[in-house]
C-alpha cells in the first residue's frame, strides 16, 4: 500500500511525539538523586544559554541599526564568524560548570589528596 | 586542563524542504546542547583517559601483577572512578537533552511538514506496509535514546521520527558527517567507484536507510541505477521519501524487514548498509548477510559502513566504546563488534576470496582538509570508515 493512494485531508490529525524514552534509565552515581541533579544543571544550563544568545543577538542588531526592534531580531541570522565567536563562549562557559571537575583532576595529576591537605593544616597550626 | 584547544564550529546543517526550521530560542537549545557533546569530548574524556592510565591500571598491575584483561575488566574497575562516573552521566544527559530540544522544532513544525511531505513531488516511490511485523531488536527499547524509537508513528501521515532523526543525528555527530549527513554513503559510494571503476550497478538496495542520508550519494555516484532503499519504520520512510524529493533525488522506499525482504533472488547488484549491523542482533545480523547473498545477483556486491572493529582499537577505547551498549540503548553495539564478519559472511554463502574488510577514506574530511584519529565515546570515526565487501561471482 502507498501512502500515495490516501487522502491528504486525512493527515496530520492528531499526532502525537513521544518525550521518554523506552528502556530502563541507568543509575551512574551512588545517589540516585544526584543523578537527576545532573540532568536539571543542565537543563538550566542550556536555558541560560539561551538566554545568552538572546541578548547576544540583541546587542548585536541594536548595535548594527541603532535601534532594537522585535521583527529585526527575528529576522537576524548570524553570520559564521558570529557562529564562531559563539561556539568559543560556550566552550568557555562549560569550562567554568565544570570547574570542580577540573580542580579535581588537577589534584589527582599533581598527586595531592585529602590526608596531605590535612597535615599541611596541622603542620601551619603547630 | 582549563585550556580550550579543539574547539570547533562545526558547518551549518544542509537545508532541504524538510528539515525543520528551529526559532532562534531553539536553534539556541540545539547548538548549546552540540557544544556540550564536544566540550565532554574535549574537556572530559581526556580526564578519563588520564584516571585509568595514570591511576587506574597501574593500581591493578601492582596489586595483581598483570595488566587488565579485556574491556569487560576495564569496566569493572571504571565504573568505580568518579570521574568515569561523571562522564557517563554528562553523556547521558547530553544524548537526553539533544532529543528533546529538537522535538520542540519537531512538535512545532509537525503540522506544516506533514503536509510538505503530502504534497511532495513524486520521483521515486513509497510503499507502506502495516503489516510488517516490527523486529524485537529494533523496537525493544529506544535505541541512542530517541524517543519513540525508529519504529514509532504518531498517527497517519506522520514525519516526526525523521525529523527528529535528521536533525538529532546532525548534532550528535558534531556536523563531522558533512552538512548533509552522508559521509558514509558518500564515502562507500566513491570507494566503490575508484576501486571497481568498470563496475555498473542496474539496480541498487540500501538496508536501514533511516532518512536516506546515506541512500543518496548512491544515486548521484549511479545516476543510471534504479536505487531502493529500506527500513522499518513507517514515519521514518515517509520523511526519507519527502526529504529525497526535495532534493530532487530518485529513490524507491519501502517498509521491509532486511532480513526477510520482498524482493526476487538476484534483484541487486549493488547492496549497500551504514551503521546498520550495531542496530540489529546476534540472530539478524547473520540472517541479513544470507538476504543479501539471496538478492545479489552474480557478479553484485554488498558494501557495508562502519565504525572500526575492536580489534583495530585497543582494550581502553573498546570499553568507551561499549559505553554506547550501557548507556546509550545500543543493545547490540559491542556484541556486533566482536562478531567475525568475515567468517559470518562466508558462513551466509559468500566464497571467502570474494570477503574482506576494506577502508573507504572520509570524503567529507578529505574534502574539507580535516585530518584527525578515531576517538572513542564519540560517533565520527578517524579519517576513514570500515567497509565489509561481499561480491559474488
Amino acid at each position: 500500500m502507498t501512502e500515495r493512494s490516501r487522502p491528504p485531508a486525512v493527515r496530520g490529525v492528531d499526532i502525537k511525539v513521544k518525550r521518554s524514552v523506552k528502556g530502563r534509565r541507568p543509575q551512574f552515581l551512588d545517589d540516585a538523586e544526584i543523578d537527576r541533579l545532573h540532568g536539571m544543571m543542565m537543563a538550566m544550563a542550556t536555558e541560560m544559554a539561551v538566554l545568552y544568545q538572546r541578548i547576544d543577538t540583541m546587542e548585536r542588531v541594536a548595535a548594527s541599526k541603532g535601534v532594537i526592534l522585535r521583527e529585526e531580531l527575528e529576522r537576524h541570522v548570524p553570520d559564521a564568524a558570529t557562529e564562531s565567536e559563539r561556539e568559543v563562549w560556550r566552550q568557555k562557559f562549560l569550562d567554568r560548570l565544570f570547574y570542580l571537575y577540573r580542580e579535581e583532576l588537577d589534584d589527582r595529576m599533581a598527586g595531592e589528596t585529602d590526608a596531605q591537605y590535612r597535615a599541611f593544616l596541622d603542620e601551619i597550626a603547630k | 586542563m582549563g585550556e580550550q584547544s579543539n574547539f570547533f564550529y562545526a558547518v551549518p546543517q544542509g537545508r532541504h524542504d524538510m528539515l525543520v526550521k528551529p526559532d532562534r530560542d531553539e536553534l539556541a537549545r540545539q547548538e548549546f546542547i552540540r557544544g556540550f557533546k564536544a566540550y565532554i569530548q574535549s574537556g572530559i574524556v581526556p580526564g578519563v583517559h588520564a584516571a585509568y592510565h595514570n591511576e587506574v591500571k597501574p593500581a591493578f598491575e601492582k596489586r595483581e601483577g598483570r595488566s587488565p584483561r579485556d574491556r569487560h575488566e576495564i569496566r569493572k574497575l571504571m565504573v568505580e572512578h568518579p570521574l568515569f562516573r561523571t562522564y557517563a552521566s554528562m553523556q547521558r544527559v547530553s544524548q537526553e537533552l539533544l532529543w528533546d530540544t529538537v522535538l520542540d522544532s519537531v512538535e512545532r513544525e509537525l503540522p506544516a511538514m506533514v503536509a510538505r511531505a503530502a504534497n511532495s513531488k513524486y520521483l521515486g516511490t513509497l510503499t507502506l506496509n502495516p503489516l510488517l511485523p516490527l523486529p524485537k531488536y529494533a523496537v525493544g527499547v529506544d535505541i541512542h535514546c530517541m524517543p519513540g524509537g525508529y519504529g514509532g508513528e504518531g498517527g497517519l501521515g506522520d514525519v516526526a521520527v525523521g525529523a527528529l532523526y535528521d536533525r538529532g543525528v546532525y548534532l550528535y555527530a558534531l556536523g563531522m558527517m558533512g552538512p548533509m549527513n552522508d559521509d558514509i554513503g558518500g564515502s562507500v559510494a566513491k570507494f566503490v567507484r575508484d576501486r571497481y571503476p568498470d563496475f555498473k550497478p542496474k539496480r541498487i538496495l540500501d538496508l536501514g536507510c533511516t532518512v536516506g542520508h546515506s541512500t543518496l550519494p548512491f544515486v548521484d555516484a549511479f545516476p543510471e541505477a534504479e536505487v531502493h532503499a529500506i527500513d522499518i519504520g513507517p514515519s521514518l520512510l515517509r520523511y526519507a521519501h519527502a526529504r529525497a524529493e526535495s532534493l530532487g533525488k530518485r529513490v524507491h522506499f519501502s517498509q521491509q524487514d532486511a532480513a526477510k525482504t520482498g524482493f526476487t533472488d538476484g534483484h541487486f547488484d549493488l547492496i549497500t548498509s551504514s551503521i546498520l549491523f550495531h542496530e540489529t542482533s546476534g540472530k539478524a545480523l547473520p540472517a541479513i548477510l544470507r538476504e543479501c547473498y539471496r538478492l545479489l545477483a552474480p557478479g553484485g556486491m554488498a558494501v557495508h559502513g562502519d565504525l572500526p572493529p575492536f580489534w583495530a582499537m585497543d582494550e581502553f577505547n573498546q570499553f568507551m566504546l561499549d559505553c554506547e551498549t550501557y548507556y546509550n540503548n545500543e543493545p547490540y553495539w559491542g556484541a556486533m563488534r566482536e562478531v567475525d564478519q568475515v567468517k559470518e559472511s562466508v558462513k551466509a554463502g559468500f566464497l571467502a576470496k570474494n570477503v574482506e574488510l576494506c577502508m573507504a577514506p572520509s570524503a567529507y574530511r578529505s574534502s574539507a582538509g580535516h585530518d584527525r584519529e578515531f576517538q572513542a565515546g564519540e560517533f565520527a570515526p578517524g579519517n576513514a570508515w570500515q567497509v565489509l565487501v561481499t561480491r559474488r561471482d
